[in-house]
C-alpha cells in the first residue's frame, strides 16, 4: 500500500529545481486520475489520509520543503487538490495520532 | 598416541557387513540407513561425505555406526556436536554398543581427564586414550581476555617446555622462574596434562603430533609466557588450540553434527573443526546437516569445506551447481515451449549429480513411508502433506492505531535510509532479510536483555545481502518516529496486537479440537505477551463454564502493570471475550475450583510413591537412583508434612507433573513410574543421565533440582495453557516443557518459542503436527528446521494419517502437517510471503531436484503433466535407495 508514497517522495527528492513545476503538474494529473484506482479505494476504507507524509520536509526537495518557496506553495497546492479529489480531505493523516 | 588404525579398506568391509540385513548389528537400522553405511563404504577410502538427509532420518544413527566400524578397526573418532545434543548423542553410540565418555564443553571440562585424584574414585583417562570424543562445536569460546588465568594459557608454554626437555635434555631459559602459579590446583592440573600428552607423541618424524610439537618448538620463548600473546587473533591463540587438539590425540574420523551451522572461518565450530581437531594424513570427515545449502548454491562450498574437499575438486562442483541452478532458471521460464531448455536440464542435472555424488548422499522425505502413502492417497504432489497456509490479519480489522503502525512499518520496508542508531540498523537488518511487518513493528519492542540469545544466533546467520550500504535519508526517521508514536511504550497494547490477536484466534480453534500448536517467533515481549493472553482467555473461558483450571488466584494487583502482575492480560482478555465472568469474585472461584482440583488429586498424591515403587521394575532395568531419589521425596514430604503452605511443594507439585505426564486417569504403576523417570532425567544434569547409582547426597541434589523445575513448571501461575520458551529459559526447564508438550492430553497445549530455541536439538512432535510462524522467517532453511520440530518419524500427523486411512478416508480428508504464517493483508508481507516460498522453492531445486515447483504444476493439462513427469525423472538423485545416472554406491 505505501509503495505509491514511498516512490513518490524517492523520485521528487531529486527532481531539478527547473523541472519542478512540470513536475508538480503531471502529479497532480497522474494522482487525479487515480481516483478510483484500488489503491485509493483501500485508503479510503481504512478511513487513513496517505498524502499526509509527502508534507514532510524530508519527503520533499530542498527548494520545496514549505510554502516560504513558490516551489513549495505550488506542491503543497497540487496535494490539496489530489487530497480532495481523492475524498480524503476529512479522513485522518497518516503519522499524526490523534 | 601411536596409531593402531587399520585403514579405510578394512572401515567400509566393516560397514559392508553391518548393512547386510543378516547381520545381527543390523538390526536398529531401516533400509534407508543399512543403504546409507553402503553409500558411505563405497566412498570413504577416497574422500569425506556429507549426510544430508531431511530433519528426522536418522542421520546421526548412521554416523554413530560409521564411528563403531572405525574404532573396530582400530581407529578414532571425534564427533563435535551442538550444545544440547550429547544425551541424544550418547544413546546412539549407546545403541550401537560404543561407550563414550562426557562430551567436552570447556576448557576445565577438557582438564578434568587429567584430574589427579588420590583415591581410586578415577574414572577418567586422558582424552587421547580414548576411541571416541565428543567435542562441543562451542568448546573454542574461551575467556582469554586482557588478563585470563593462568590455567587457561599455561598448557602452551608447559608443553613447550616439556618438548624441549625431551628433545634438546633442557628446561627453557626463565621457565623455572616464570611459573608463578605452580602451586595453584588447576595450574597443577594443566602441567600433568602437558606432560601426560607430551610423553605420549611418538617420535616417528611424519607423525601429526610430532610435526605439531616441531611446530611450536619454531615459537621464540619466552613469548609463550606472556598471557596478552593469546587473545582471540593472535597467533599463540591458534597454537594454543593446537596443542589442546594434542590432548584429544590425531583422529582418523571427524564427525560434524549439524554442519550448516557457523559457516563463517572465525566461528567457534570453525575453531574446533580446523585448529584444534588433530587430523591424521589419512583422515576422512563426515558431516551431518538436513540443510546443507539455505539460500544459494554458493553454500554448497561452505559444507562441503567441513568435509575438506580440495580446491580443485571443489571448482568441478562450483561449475556443476552454477550450471545446474541456471538451468532450472531458464527451464522454468520456457519448460513448456522449449524442448531445448529441456535437454539442458538433463545435461545439468546429470552434471549436477556426477559432481556432488562421490561427496553428497541424502535421503528425503518421498522415501517415507506415511508420506508415499498420503501422495497415493490424497493423489496431491508428494510435498503437499504439508499445508503452508496463510493466517490472514486485514487491515480492515485493526484499531487506528495499529492501522498507522502497519502503514508506517510497510513504509520503512519500502525507504532507501541506512542506520542511524543501534535499533534502526537491527529495524533495517529485519527488513533487508525479508522478515514480515509483524517482525518490523515488533523490532520496536526488541529487548536486549531477553532477546540477547535470539541476536547472538541471529548474527551467526548468513545474511542475504550484507554489504549493501544505502544513503540515510531522514524519511527513515520520521517513518520511524510514526512507528514508534503509533506504537509507544505501552506494554499493555500488545494485547492488541493485530498478529497476536489472529495467531489466538487460530491457535484457539485448534486446541479446542484438541490439536497442540507449536509457535515461533523472534522477540521475546511479543511472544510473553502471546502466552499471557493466551492463558488468560483460557481461564475466563473454563471458569465461565466450571471447569477447573490450574491457578489459585490472578497474581499481582488489579491496577498493577503488565511484567508485575497478570491482571492486565485478564482485563484485555475479558473485555476481547465480553466475558459474563465477575472480577470481582474472580479470585474467589479460582480457589474454589483449585481446592476442588486439589481433592481430587489428593488420592494420585497419597498413593503416588508407592505406586511408582512397584512400577518401577517394570520400567527400567536400573531402579537404584529412582529408589534413592523417592526416598529422599518421601523423608522430606513425611518433615513438611505438618506445613500448611505446602501445596506448592513436594508431592502435590509431583504429583501434579506426574499426571500431566501420563494420558489417562487409570495409568498403571509402570507408566507413573516411567513419567517419574523421564522427569527425573529432563531435570538432572544430561552428562549424568546413565550414573546408575546415587549416594544419599546426590540424590537429594536430584530431588533438589527436580523440585526447581517442577516450581518453575507446575505451580500455579499462569495456569500453563500455553508456555514460553526463549533463549534465557534453561535447557533443564526446556526438556520438562518438551516432555509435557509430548503429552496428547496435558498442558501446555501451545508452546511459544523463540526461534534460535526451537530451531534445533528438541523433538515436539509426538502431539502436535502444528506451527504457525508469527514472525515468519526469511530463511527457507531456518523454517525448514522449525517444521523438523513437528515433522519426524512416528509424529502425530503420521499416526492421525494412519487413522484416516483405516477409516477409509481419501484426499482432502486426510490431515496434514500445518504450517501457517501470519500475514497483514494487502501490505509488503504477502509479497514477501511469495518471496520466501520462491526461496523454498529454490531450494527444494538444489535439495530434491524439484525443478518446477509442485504449486505451479496444479493448473497443467495432461500434455504439461507428462513433460513436468519427464522433467521430474531427470531430477538429480543423492538417494543410496535410489541411485542411478551409474554414480557410486
Amino acid at each position: 500500500m505505501m509503495t505509491l508514497v514511498e516512490d513518490i517522495a524517492r523520485k521528487q527528492v531529486n527532481i531539478d529545481q527547473a523541472d519542478w513545476t512540470a513536475w508538480c503538474n503531471r502529479l497532480e494529473q497522474v494522482l487525479i486520475q487515480s481516483k478510483d484506482s484500488a489503491i485509493v479505494t483501500q485508503f479510503k476504507a481504512i478511513g487513513l489520509n496517505p498524502l499526509h507524509p509527502l508534507l514532510q520536509a524530508s519527503f520533499r526537495p530542498h527548494f520545496a520543503t514549505d510554502i516560504q518557496t513558490g516551489e513549495g506553495v505550488r506542491y503543497e497546492t497540487a496535494l490539496h487538490r489530489v487530497t480532495e479529489a481523492w475524498q480524503l480531505t476529512d479522513r485522518p493523516a497518516l503519522g499524526v495520532l490523534s | 598416541m601411536k596409531s593402531t588404525f587399520r585403514g579405510w579398506n578394512e572401515v567400509a568391509s566393516h560397514l559392508e557387513e553391518m548393512a547386510s540385513s543378516s547381520s545381527p548389528s543390523a538390526a536398529p537400522l531401516n533400509d534407508g540407513q543399512r543403504a546409507s553405511l553402503r553409500a558411505i563404504a563405497a566412498r570413504i577410502s577416497s574422500n569425506g561425505i556429507v549426510v544430508a538427509d531431511e530433519v528426522g532420518m536418522g542421520k546421526s544413527r548412521i554416523a554413530a555406526y560409521v564411528a563403531n566400524a572405525v574404532t573396530r578397526s582400530g581407529g578414532r573418532c571425534v564427533v563435535l556436536i551442538p550444545p544440547g545434543l550429547s544425551f541424544q548423542w550418547q544413546a546412539e553410540f549407546r545403541a550401537c554398543g560404543t561407550d563414550v565418555p562426557p562430551v567436552i564443553r570447556s576448557l576445565k571440562g577438557y582438564y578434568d581427564a587429567w584430574d589427579e585424584a588420590e583415591d581410586d574414585t578415577k574414572t577418567m583417562v586422558p582424552w587421547f586414550r580414548e576411541s571416541v570424543v565428543m567435542v562441543s562445536h562451542r568448546f573454542s569460546d574461551w575467556r582469554l581476555g586482557s588478563n585470563p588465568h593462568p590455567w587457561r594459557w599455561w598448557l602452551l608454554p608447559e608443553v613447550y617446555a616439556v618438548a624441549r626437555q625431551l628433545t634438546e635434555g633442557r628446561l627453557p631459559r626463565f621457565y623455572r622462574d616464570a611459573n608463578d602459579y605452580a602451586d595453584q590446583a588447576r595450574v597443577q592440573r594443566v602441567v600433568a596434562a602437558a606432560r601426560s600428552m607430551t610423553q605420549a607423541v611418538p617420535s616417528s618424524p611424519g607423525h601429526p603430533a610430532r610435526r605439531l610439537l616441531k611446530e611450536l618448538l619454531e615459537v621464540r620463548w619466552p613469548e609463550p609466557l606472556d598471557p596478552q600473546r593469546y587473545g582471540r587473533n593472535d597467533v599463540l591463540r591458534k597454537l594454543l588450540e593446537n596443542v589442546v587438539g594434542l590432548g584429544m590425540g590425531v583422529f582418523d574420523l571427524i564427525i560434524v553434527d549439524e554442519a550448516h551451522k557457523s559457516r563463517d572461518d572465525e566461528s567457534g565450530l570453525s575453531r574446533v573443526l580446523d585448529n584444534i581437531v588433530l587430523k591424521g594424513t589419512e583422515s576422512r570427515r563426515i558431516a551431518l546437516t538436513a540443510t546443507p545449502i539455505e539460500l544459494d548454491v554458493a553454500q554448497w562450498g561452505s559444507t562441503l569445506k567441513r568435509i575438506a574437499v580440495r580446491p580443485d575438486q571443489m571448482e568441478i562442483i562450483t561449475t556443476a551447481t552454477e550450471h545446474y541452478a541456471e538451468a532450472i532458471r531458464h527451464l522454468r521460464l520456457g519448460w513448456r515451449a522449449s524442448p531445448e531448455l529441456r535437454s539442458k536440464y538433463v545435461d545439468a542435472s546429470r552434471e549436477f549429480q556426477r559432481a556432488l555424488s562421490p561427496y553428497l548422499i541424502r535421503r528425503d522425505k518421498r522415501e517415507d513411508e506415511d508420506v508415499l502413502k498420503f501422495a497415493c492417497l490424497s493423489r496431491l504432489p508428494i510435498h503437499d502433506y504439508r499445508r503452508q497456509q496463510e493466517i490472514a490479519v486485514e487491515f480492515d480489522d485493526l484499531s487506528p492505531a495499529w492501522r498507522q503502525a502497519v502503514c508506517a512499518a510497510e513504509a520503512l520496508s519500502l525507504t532507501d535510509g541506512a542506520a542511524i542508531d543501534n535499533r534502526t540498523r537491527r529495524l533495517r537488518l529485519t527488513i533487508g532479510n525479508g522478515h514480515g511487518i509483524a517482525s518490523v513493528i515488533d523490532e520496536n519492542l526488541h529487548d536486549a536483555e531477553d532477546d540477547r540469545k535470539q541476536d547472538a544466533f541471529e548474527a551467526s546467520q548468513s545474511e542475504l545481502d550484507p554489504k549493501i550500504e544505502v544513503p540515510v535519508t531522514d524519511r527513515t526517521a520520521w517513518w520511524m518516529d510514526t512507528l514508534r508514536r503509533a506504537f509507544p511504550d505501552d506494554r499493555e497494547l500488545l494485547f492488541e496486537h493485530p498478529a497476536i490477536l489472529a495467531a489466538v484466534k487460530y491457535i484457539e480453534h485448534q486446541t479446542d479440537i484438541g490439536e497442540k500448536v507449536l509457535v515461533f517467533g523472534r522477540f521475546t515481549r511479543p511472544l510473553r505477551a502471546l502466552v499471557s493472553l493466551l492463558n488468560a482467555r483460557q481461564m475466563l473461558l473454563r471458569v465461565d463454564k466450571g471447569e477447573a483450571w490450574p491457578q489459585r488466584k490472578v497474581h499481582g494487583g488489579r491496577n498493577g502493570i503488565y511484567g508485575d502482575s497478570e491482571w492486565p492480560a485478564v482485563l484485555a482478555a475479558h473485555n476481547q471475550l465480553s466475558s459474563p465472568v465477575n472480577l470481582d469474585t474472580l479470585d474467589d472461584v479460582l480457589a474454589e475450583l483449585y481446592r476442588r482440583d486439589t481433592e481430587l488429586r489428593a488420592k494420585m498424591r497419597d498413593t503416588m510413591i508407592p505406586r511408582i515403587r512397584a512400577g518401577l521394575p517394570e520400567a527400567t532395568n536400573n531402579s537404584s537412583k529412582y529408589e534413592a531419589i523417592l526416598r529422599v521425596v518421601e523423608l522430606q514430604s513425611q518433615q513438611a508434612a505438618d506445613d500448611p503452605d505446602d501445596d506448592d511443594r513436594q508431592l502435590t507439585l509431583l504429583a501434579r507433573a506426574i499426571t500431566a505426564n501420563i494420558d489417562s486417569a487409570d495409568a498403571s504403576d509402570a507408566e507413573i513410574a516411567s513419567a517419574f523417570i523421564a522427569l527425573v532425567n529432563a531435570a538432572g544434569d544430561q552428562d549424568d543421565a546413565d550414573d546408575d547409582h546415587l549416594d544419599d547426597e546426590a540424590a537429594r541434589d536430584a530431588w533438589r533440582g527436580l523440585e526447581e523445575h517442577l516450581g518453575e513448571g507446575y505451580t500455579n501461575r499462569q495456569g500453563g495453557y500455553a508456555r514460553l520458551m526463549y533463549g534465557e529459559t534453561k535447557p533443564q526447564a526446556r526438556r520438562m516443557m518438551q516432555l509435557a508438550f509430548n503429552r496428547s492430553n496435558s498442558f501446555p497445549r501451545v508452546l511459544v518459542t523463540q526461534s534460535l530455541v526451537g530451531r534445533e536439538g528438541l523433538n515436539l512432535h509426538e502431539s502436535c503436527r502444528i506451527v504457525v510462524l508469527l514472525h515468519p522467517e526469511w530463511n527457507p532453511g531456518v523454517v525448514e528446521q522449525q517444521i523438523g520440530r513437528v515433522d519426524r518419524v512416528n509424529c502425530r500427523w503420521a499416526r492421525e494419517l494412519n487413522r484416516a486411512i483405516a477409516e477409509g478416508k481419501t484426499g482432502a480428508d486426510l490431515p496434514r502437517i500445518e504450517i501457517r504464517p501470519v500475514i497483514f493483508k494487502g501490505t509488503y508481507d504477502e509479497h514477501n510471503w511469495q518471496v520466501l516460498q520462491e526461496r523454498w522453492d529454490d531450494l527444494r531445486a538444489q535439495l530434491h531436484g524439484e525443478a518446477i515447483p509442485a504449486r505451479l504444476r496444479e493448473r497443467e493439462d495432461e500434455e504439461g503433466r507428462m513433460i513436468l513427469e519427464q522433467i521430474a525423472d531427470s531430477r538429480p538423485e543423492f538417494s543410496p535407495l535410489k541411485r542411478k545416472h551409474g554414480d557410486p554406491g
